[in-house]
């Protein structure tokens, strides 16, 4: 029941925002739309895998979303620096004489499970530090990473880095 | 590094200077010009930019290639229509502009699937 | 121009959108030119939206370009690791430079 509520919000502030100003006319449209929208895609926010899993039950409630308010906003200000620091990096690289790239692809170990943490940490992987997500083996928990630059002497079966790893620690904060 | 990659980075180095000289110090046609010229020398630019996409369409050798050219090109059309949407004073641009993202980004990932169809051969 | 700010922010997203089409023509195969390009052209855009959004206020023009952030910033990612998946999957060898290739390896064993 929570999660229609909450499509149905999330949808009716789309079309405030694409309609901005906001009229009665518009409001009235957006009440209709967005139900007949919700209608289908009323499960949005659970997904069956998630729901068997152990430890799934103990999220549920408005108080754990609130807690994960602070910890989305400390990522978002996270990827903006890595995602500056990643383009100082590659326009470095471009306009150097010889283009200094030793590209290939790598395993990187996690530890997430859920969907939308899987997602989340592929998609931020991809827009930070000279790395992008491949493709993503759930079984063994591990992602195919495309890395620019690969040190000498890095075991490429089990890669360690960095921003990776702070990545990780916040995405299990918020959808763990 | 040789003598041929050399004279390859200079002359690449001296185009660009000769480009963004261009962009910055020729009279501007008379299309362009509206109430200041910041709006339609960022319009050049971004004009040569999208020629510089638009080569990697032509040259770049197999689909692959190609289909990244043409992602690439429909993001940078959603800044065009941004700037045009300062320089004329029209919301309507921005209209463009999301759907032609939302557009090229079903596009890309059906290109993608059909790319994941073929078999992987040595 | 009469708006500092978002003049600022524009040029800065011009720059950073030539830097990244200038990686798509230097870099040597399709898995180096899909990681530079998406990383500056996406952020490059996004400065050039939040000019947009500075230039205008909370007018129609500026909301839609914060909602085009979010959506360029939710989907750029998705099509290029579709097209990495798909490129690697329909043949497409790496460069002759690359150090290490798992992915590959990994796909081989598995038919």
């Amino acid at each position: 029941m929570i999660s229609y509520i909450l499509t149905y919000f999330i949808w009716f502030l789309v079309w405030i925002l694409l309609t901005w100003p906001p009229t009665p006319k518009n409001l009235i449209t957006g009440l209709v739309a967005a139900y007949l929208v919700s209608l289908f895609k009323m499960d949005i926010f659970r997904s069956p895998e998630n729901k068997s899993r152990p430890g799934a039950e103990k999220n549920k409630g408005p108080a754990s979303y609130i807690k994960k308010i602070p910890w989305f906003l400390y990522y978002v200000v996270v990827l903006l620096y890595e995602c500056v620091k990643a383009n100082i990096d590659v326009a470095f690289r471009v306009m150097h004489p010889d283009v200094p790239v030793r590209p290939g692809t790598v395993k990187v170990r996690t530890g997430l499970k859920s969907d939308a943490g899987l997602t989340f940490l592929a998609n931020s992987v991809t827009l930070t530090s000279g790395a992008a997500t491949v493709d993503v083996n759930r079984e063994k928990g591990c992602l195919y990473v495309h890395l620019l630059y690969i040190k000498d002497g890095l075991d490429a079966s089990a890669v360690n880095i960095p921003a990776i790893n702070k990545f990780e620690k916040i995405l299990e904060n918020i959808f763990e | 590094m040789s003598k041929f990659k050399r004279v390859r980075y200079y002359t690449g180095i001296l185009s660009v200077v000769i480009f963004v000289a261009a962009v910055l110090l020729l009279p501007l046609p008379s299309a362009l010009r509206w109430q200041s010229d910041f709006l339609g020398r960022s319009l050049l630019w971004l004009l040569g930019v999208l020629f510089l996409c638009l080569s990697r369409i032509l040259i770049g050798p197999g689909a692959a290639n190609r289909a990244a050219a043409i992602n690439m090109l429909g993001i940078l059309i959603v800044g065009f229509c941004a700037i045009l949407s300062i320089a004329t004073g029209r919301d309507w641009y921005m209209d463009i502009g999301i759907a032609w993202a939302l557009q090229s980004f079903i596009g890309i990932v059906a290109i993608s699937k059909y790319l994941e169809g073929k078999d992987f051969d040595e | 121009m009469n708006n500092p700010l978002g003049s600022f922010f524009i040029v800065l997203g011009l720059i950073l959108n030539f830097f990244g089409c200038i990686g798509l023509i230097r870099f040597p195969d399709v898995y180096t030119r899909l990681q530079s390009s998406a990383k500056c052209v996406m952020l490059g855009t996004c400065a050039i939206l939040l000019g947009l959004f500075m230039f205008k206020g909370f007018t129609a023009a500026g909301i839609k370009a914060l909602l085009c952030i979010v959506f360029i910033a939710l989907t750029t990612p998705v099509s290029v690791h579709a097209l990495a998946k798909g490129a690697f999957r329909s043949g497409v060898k790496p460069w002759d430079g690359s150090v290490a290739d798992e992915y590959v390896k990994d796909i081989i064993k598995k038919r």
